[in-house]
């Protein structure tokens, strides 16, 4: 997946919260049942022998249905799941999954990093124990990683780790 | 008949390709202490080939349909509705 340098360590590597897969699974959940609610409500307002003759048709469309439903939640789980942010002894390397198809990979020098700060949003991130982290670079853009889980933790190791690179450089 | 045969045949091209990009994916990118993916995959797989056979199996059953409709022409639209 990533290359690590030569006596390079994985410290951590993190996805963003769990908080962010409720809204797609509660959709995902409405969608799995929302057939059999309307089937239900079509064998009643339906003669049944009548609805018999249908029901193949209807088998067909259902299992396409729930096929591309379980396709679309694996595409869900993908963007969740491949979104991830790895902190070595070297690096924060943010790898960011747009769709299928379109990756995004962003790393930056444990010695160039001047400054690091955590938002955190909300109530719910208070409660949850997740925030955001801005990651500060000399001259460079700002580098964010967004619904850090534990994200003291990640800033704590981010600030010790770089404050070694500058104390090892000589700064 | 011929435009559900062409739609399944579509569907069914789609769904191998995003399948197979989805499990290409997850093989690729995840790291080897994660075990999630590796479980997701199989099931994954399972379900979909599952869901795809029974949509053959009733595709195939579909083409009775027209002397079941002949038999019962209007009597699924014209049915009383059960709530009255």
């Amino acid at each position: 997946m990533i290359e690590l340098r030569p006596r390079e360590t994985i410290l951590l590597s993190t996805r963003r919260h769990w908080y962010v897969l409720i809204g797609p699974a509660c959709l995902f959940a409405f969608l799995l049942i929302a057939p059999s609610i309307a089937l239900n409500f079509l064998a009643r307002a339906q003669a049944a022998s009548a609805f018999e003759s249908f029901q193949p048709l209807m088998t067909f469309f259902v299992s396409l249905y729930l096929a591309a439903l379980l396709t679309a939640a694996m595409l869900v789980w993908i963007n969740y799941s491949l979104d991830v942010w790895i902190i070595t002894d070297q690096r924060v390397i943010a790898i960011q999954q747009h769709g299928l198809f379109r990756r995004e990979i962003s790393e930056i020098a444990m010695d160039r990093i001047q400054n690091v700060t955590v938002e955190i949003p909300g109530f719910i991130a208070t409660l949850l124990d997740y925030g955001h982290i801005r990651i500060e670079t000399a001259g460079e853009e700002n580098f964010g990683i967004a619904s850090v889980p534990h994200y003291n933790r990640a800033k704590d190791l981010i600030l010790a780790y770089s404050q070694r690179s500058h104390a090892g450089a000589g700064v | 008949m011929i435009a559900l045969l062409l739609f399944f045949a579509a569907f069914v091209l789609a769904d191998i390709f995003l399948a197979a990009a989805i499990v290409w994916h997850l093989r690729a990118y995840t790291l080897d202490e994660w075990s999630a993916e590796k479980i997701l995959i199989p099931i994954y797989l399972v379900a979909t080939g599952f869901l795809l056979a029974l949509a053959l199996v009733s595709f195939l059953r579909v083409r009775e349909l027209p002397d079941a409709l002949q038999k019962q022409p209007m009597q699924f639209f014209n049915a009383s509705s059960g709530y009255d």
